[in-house]
């Protein structure tokens, strides 16, 4: 800190001002809307501005196609759906972020529209409680819909997840291998390496499991999300490698530092490794 | 401030406003003030409209003048007090740089006293005039006193924190930002100040808190603009937590920092943010722009995320060195595969990239220390070839080879030392790279290799750092080579050098092992005896030359004196190879002298001293056979279901299926004759299996499953003795449908999955075998697992998966049990992917191995002849004719191979060109009747239909 600074913060004494946390609609034609003002009424933004001179309201309206942006702090439903995803409560997802979902969906392709976010994170409940149906329908809607380049690779992951689960491991990997053909953002490599573990593990390669799910600690780790996944990931992997050693460490990581994890959960009903399928 | 000066612009104004406006003209005439006694209302009145027209250096003499009046005596207009003229004129000389004069009112408006808001506003102009001059130690209790003031508490805690942290006082600094941190608004502001804690914490080595603080930071991401600093300082706290010898903690650390790429996103993104916000504060503004606070703090946070943003651009190798710290981290902490990856993405980096060379060294070891060793090799050529002569190759060259010492890997040792001539030349681990090589060589048998090791140790480094060593191994080698007159002066030699050296004890023993394998008994009993005598009673090797000392008293046929040393070895610590040594001489000498009491009776004291050792389930199958023996049956029969009773329920204790083979052969003997001489009266199997039942499963195992189930394998064992095929095979089945995998121990595992295999139900066999390598991947019947394992992968044609099975049969579980099994499958995985020289090789080790003569030779003479006949050729036809010929002529007792065999002989006659034959071939075939019902067979004679020849020998030619 240096007197330079010292004389800025001066400066910011001499006038008291702050800025909230808003919630705002942001007009092609500049014009900032805060949400108080105005309510979505079919297609339109509407604004009451007055009332004239015999007492009748008089209304502004903005097509909601004239949105670029919304400016809008993170819903908290977000907060409560993440940590019930992390702790093995995915079934409470849908339902928490449903409303979301709901506000929004006028809005899904404009930027800072929380559409797309709850969107996923309910793709990754479905996925993981196993409601392969819906989680498609819910990855096909994202891909249809979303205009975050994450989002729509994530989305075609989690098409891919499904049929790793089903056990098209040949699928899975030409549809792994067609998503990162293309540039991808590190959100979407990251998760694609779990994928890839998994796929290795189907075909009873422990290597290439443990090259895969161990870039995740190494290369992601930032990533809290993924990283129980990918310890569980590892777990498995050493054990069809038969180094029980290593596979009891995973397992004592998982359980140590994602100890609500479903992963973790999963630990004490696991008794035996899975090996190449006949 | 700012409502310092609306405060005196309010008290002053309707009043002195009209005064002002009047006397307009005048007042900005400078030099009247000299000669014209304005009334202070006046000039009050031009300080207001000064300071509404922020010209702060025009108010600031006039305030001076009013103060300099009122000291004088002259009274103030109504309304307005001494104080807040005293704060007006403290601000204005602040707002016009001259922090001197501003620090001197606000220093006499504290100490006067006066309102607590007013006082405040005053504490701050000081702290803030007093720190501009960098009077910091000065500032700092001025803020501190600021604290109490609730409106100004964030403030005074952030600048006294700074100012303290300017004056060096750390300590204070850490405390004020640490009350600052619990109470302000978590907004940028915040995340700054957090950054500031951070590398505070750092500086006092307060590891734990600077990392508590970058986690809370890493939580609150979103609020930190200089992401460089953050990363910076993530980076800082894992070296020094690294130093410290906390992995751990390192790699939180280092997790927080991200690469590059994302680094420079995120910074854009942060801009653009600031950009919106800073448009929006546009927007929003009454006034002039440029003196908004919001304005001024987002163009602030811009300038600071653009200035990150290039430091970032800055460094080449960024991303590198974040990798190289990552990977030295999990390696420290035991993660060899993180490890390899982390050093594996340094280079990706460029080539000439500074920290390639310490990756290379590290994906050497990282690999090496997660057993890797094909990928060790690989990794030690690709660093040799890149940087060739750079000193790390050998050092890693060293690091890997200590690791595969460490993990007793000696053919990949061996492998990987192979390289040191290629590699270590001039370099100082030449020296110890060399000895290492020796003893890798020793150890894997290849004495000749080790000794000549030695050797060149010797003339290169004749007084070097491991002479000692160089000349006791190389005395060892020879005395391993055969060589033991040799060795004995050797040794001798090395004694006469080093009298006091690191291999006295261990030269003594070796001595007398050389004079025993020499024959001269006396001396090596001799030698036993001084080196007894001479070293002290608790050297670890005292069991094993009382053990030698034995057999040199048996070598000269004095027994008593042999189990007197035998069992002073058993007194003292014994590996447990030497102990089964031990205990197995003892037996061996009191059966040879009939004793077998004494033999029985050393095994059940064994059993009763240490009931936990593995062995006791080797002194259960002696005492079992040794009453056998006496014609005590009864007897061996209790005693050893009463040491299988005490493991029975425990699935972990696989030694127990080797006593439950054991009696089930006594509970099947047939009963020996009466005292009449009558033949005794035959038993039942029924009555074997409910006596098997009465003896293992009492009321308190009758709940345990692994005992239940151990107690119908021992039936089905007794089942299998009486050739009761049909029964055991039910046994078995009940042990399929009963019982989980989890409580069945490997042994039954095994036998189990054999069974299955064997009836077709192939995914359930897969099962058994599964549990095994993942739950008892230890056990003397791993081979079962793996070698199962193996021959489903054949069967379901994954030959390379079948391939890694048996080898692992071999190589990892030792084969104890499955050895021909697994060298057969090995054989078959390479025939059936083509891989036909090494196929040959084993298929020729086999049919040469006399112990497995059998249908183990009949596969692997047609396998051979199967090989020949790929090959092709006119030679290698004729041979692999010999080949089935010899199948079919010498082994008719293994039906499959013989009906194969006649096949492929005709097929090797038609292909040959030689038909007749070939029909005369199959003509013979099908006159064996064994063959008729096999598919062969029904082969055959398509075959003869389609060459036109129906009739058959058989039938009638």
């Amino acid at each position: 800190m240096n007197l330079h600074r010292l004389t800025i913060i001066l400066l910011l004494l001499m006038v008291v001002g702050s800025l909230g946390a808003q919630q705002q609609y942001h007009l092609r034609d500049g014009t900032i809307l805060n949400a108080d003002d105005v309510v979505v009424r079919g297609v339109e933004l509407v604004e009451t501005v007055d009332s004239d001179s015999v007492g009748a309201v008089v209304e502004r309206t903005y097509p909601l196609s004239e949105a670029v942006r919304l400016d809008w702090p993170e819903p908290e439903a977000f907060e409560l759906a993440r940590e019930a995803l992390a702790t093995g409560r995915g079934a409470e997802v849908s339902a928490l972020l449903e409303p979301v979902r709901a506000e929004f969906v006028l809005f899904a392709k404009v930027p800072g529209s929380w559409w797309t976010a709850a969107s996923l994170l309910r793709l990754r409940s479905l996925l993981e409680s196993g409601a392969s149906t819906a989680a498609e329908a819910a990855a096909r809607e994202l891909i249809a819909t979303a205009i975050d380049p994450e989002a729509v690779g994530l989305a075609r992951l989690g098409l891919a997840e499904l049929e790793v689960a089903a056990g098209h491991g040949d699928i899975a990997a030409a549809m792994v291998n067609a998503i990162l053909a293309e540039e991808v953002p590190a959100g979407v490599h990251a998760r694609s390496w779990l994928v890839r573990g998994e796929l290795a593990l189907q075909r009873g390669d422990a290597e290439a499991a443990l090259e895969a799910f161990l870039r995740i600690p190494v290369l992601y780790g930032n990533r809290r999300e993924l990283l129980a996944s990918a310890l569980d990931g590892s777990r498995r992997a050493y054990l069809l490698a038969r180094d029980t050693g290593r596979a009891d460490r995973a397992a004592a990581e998982l359980q140590r530092d994602f100890p609500l994890s479903p992963e973790a959960a999963r630990l004490g009903t696991v008794g035996s490794i899975s090996l190449p399928s006949s | 401030m700012h409502g310092i000066a609306r405060s005196l612009a309010g008290h002053a104004g309707p009043v002195w406003r009209a005064v002002a406006t009047a006397l307009g003209l005048a007042l900005g005439v400078g030099c009247l003030w000299a000669q014209v006694r304005v009334p202070l209302p006046q000039v009050l009145a031009e300080v207001e409209q000064a300071i509404a027209a922020k010209r702060p250096a025009d108010a600031a003499p006039l305030l001076d003048l009013v103060l300099g009046r009122v000291a004088a005596g002259e009274a103030l207009p109504g309304g307005l007090t001494l104080d807040r003229v005293r704060l007006a004129t403290a601000t204005v000389h602040f707002q016009g740089a001259d922090y001197a004069r501003a620090q001197a009112v606000a220093a006499d408006l504290v100490a006067a006293g006066g309102p607590t808001t007013v006082v405040s506003e005053g504490r701050m102009i000081l702290g803030l005039a007093l720190a501009l001059q960098e009077k910091f130690v000065d500032a700092v209790p001025v803020f501190g006193a600021l604290e109490a003031s609730p409106a100004h508490r964030d403030r005074a805690r952030l600048y006294r924190a700074l100012a303290a942290q300017q004056a060096g006082q750390v300590d204070v600094a850490i405390e004020a930002y640490e009350r600052l941190l619990g109470s302000a608004p978590r907004d940028a502001d915040w995340a700054d100040s957090a950054l500031v804690l951070v590398s505070l914490h750092l500086e006092k080595k307060h590891h734990e808190q600077a990392a508590r603080g970058l986690a809370l930071l890493q939580g609150r991401r979103d609020l930190v603009d200089n992401l460089a600093g953050l990363n910076t300082l993530s980076l800082q706290l894992g070296d020094a937590l690294l130093a410290d010898g906390d992995a751990e903690g390192a790699l939180a650390a280092y997790r927080q920092a991200v690469p590059r790429a994302e680094l420079q996103r995120d910074q854009a993104a942060r801009t653009l943010r600031l950009d919106t916000q800073i448009a929006r504060a546009q927007a929003l503004a009454r006034g002039p722009v440029a003196e908004l606070d919001a304005y001024r703090r987002l163009v602030g946070r811009k300038e600071r995320a653009q200035a990150a943003l290039k430091e970032i651009d800055a460094l080449a190798s960024y991303d590198a060195a974040l990798y190289l710290r990552i990977g030295r981290a999990f390696q420290e902490r035991g993660g060899a595969w993180e490890a390899a990856i982390a050093f594996g993405e340094v280079l990706s980096s460029p080539a000439d990239a500074a920290e390639r060379p310490a990756a290379h060294a590290g994906l050497v070891r990282a690999y090496a220390d997660a057993s890797r060793f094909g990928k060790t090799r690989e990794a030690l050529d690709r660093f040799a070839a890149e940087s060739p002569g750079n000193p790390l190759v050998v050092q890693a060259l060293y690091g890997a080879a200590l690791a595969a010492q460490a993990q007793g890997a000696q053919t990949q040792l061996l492998g990987l030392l192979a390289r040191v001539d290629a590699l270590a030349s001039g370099s100082e681990y030449r020296e110890p790279l060399l000895v290492l090589h020796a003893q890798a060589l020793l150890a894997a048998g290849q004495h000749g290799e080790a000794r000549a090791r030695m050797e060149l140790y010797r003339k290169d480094y004749p007084r070097g750092r491991f002479e000692e060593e160089a000349v006791y191994l190389h005395a060892m080698a020879g005395l391993l080579l055969g060589r033991q007159q040799q060795a004995v002066q050797e040794i001798g030699g090395y004694l006469r050098t080093w009298p006091d050296g690191r291999f006295v004890a261990d030269a003594g023993y070796r001595l007398a092992a050389a004079h025993y394998a020499m024959e001269d008994y006396a001396i090596a009993i001799r030698q036993t005896e001084a080196w007894l005598k001479n070293q002290p009673p608790d050297h670890p090797q005292r069991g094993e030359v009382l053990a030698l000392q034995g057999d040199a008293w048996a070598g000269e046929g004095k027994l008593d004196e042999a189990i007197a040393s035998y069992r002073g070895a058993l007194e003292q610590a014994l590996p447990d190879d030497l102990l089964g040594y031990v205990l197995d001489e003892l037996t061996r000498h009191h059966q040879a002298r009939r004793e077998f009491n004494e033999a029985a009776a050393m095994w059940e004291a064994f059993a009763r001293e240490r009931p936990d050792h593995p062995f006791v389930i080797n002194a259960a199958y002696w005492i079992g056979r040794i009453r056998v023996r006496e014609g005590r049956l009864d007897e061996g029969i209790a005693r050893v279901a009463e040491i299988a009773l005490r493991y029975l329920g425990d699935p972990a204790r696989d030694g127990v299926e080797r006593l439950l083979v054991e009696l089930a052969g006594m509970l099947a003997r047939p009963p020996r004759q009466s005292g009449s001489g009558a033949p005794a009266e035959p038993v039942s199997t029924e009555a074997i299996t409910a006596r098997a039942e009465a003896l293992l499963l009492p009321s308190a195992l009758e709940a345990s499953p692994t005992a239940r189930a151990r107690v119908i394998f021992l039936q089905a064992e007794i089942a299998a003795l009486r050739n009761a095929t049909d029964e055991r095979a039910a046994l078995m089945d009940r042990l399929a449908a009963d019982f989980s995998r989890n409580a069945l121990p490997p042994g039954i595992l095994g036998r189990l999955g054999d069974h299955l295999l064997a009836v077709g139900r192939r995914e359930e066999a897969q099962a058994c075998y599964e549990q095994i390598v993942a739950t008892y991947p230890a056990s003397i019947f791993a081979d079962f697992g793996y070698a199962g394992l193996g021959e489903v992968a054949l069967a379901s044609g994954r030959a390379q998966d079948a391939l890694v099975h048996f080898g692992d049969a071999i190589d990892r579980a030792g084969a104890r049990f499955k050895l021909r099994e697994a060298t057969l499958g090995r054989a078959r995985s390479l025939l059936a992917l083509d891989q036909l020289d090494a196929a040959q090789a084993i298929f020729e080790q086999i049919a040469a191995n006399r112990e497995w003569r059998g249908e183990a030779t009949a596969e692997s003479v047609w396998s051979l002849g199967e090989i020949l006949m790929r090959r092709g050729g006119r030679e290698n036809l004729a041979q692999a004719q010999a080949h089935f010929q010899r199948v079919y002529l010498s082994y008719r007792k293994f039906t499959p191979w013989v009906a194969r065999a006649y096949l492929r002989s005709a097929e090797t006659f038609v292909n040959l060109g030689q038909q007749p034959e070939a029909m005369a071939t199959l003509r013979e075939m099908l006159r064996d009747e064994r063959l008729a019902v096999r598919a062969e067979a029904a082969e055959a004679y398509r075959r003869l239909a389609e060459w036109g020849a129906t009739s058959t020998g058989g039938q009638g030619e």
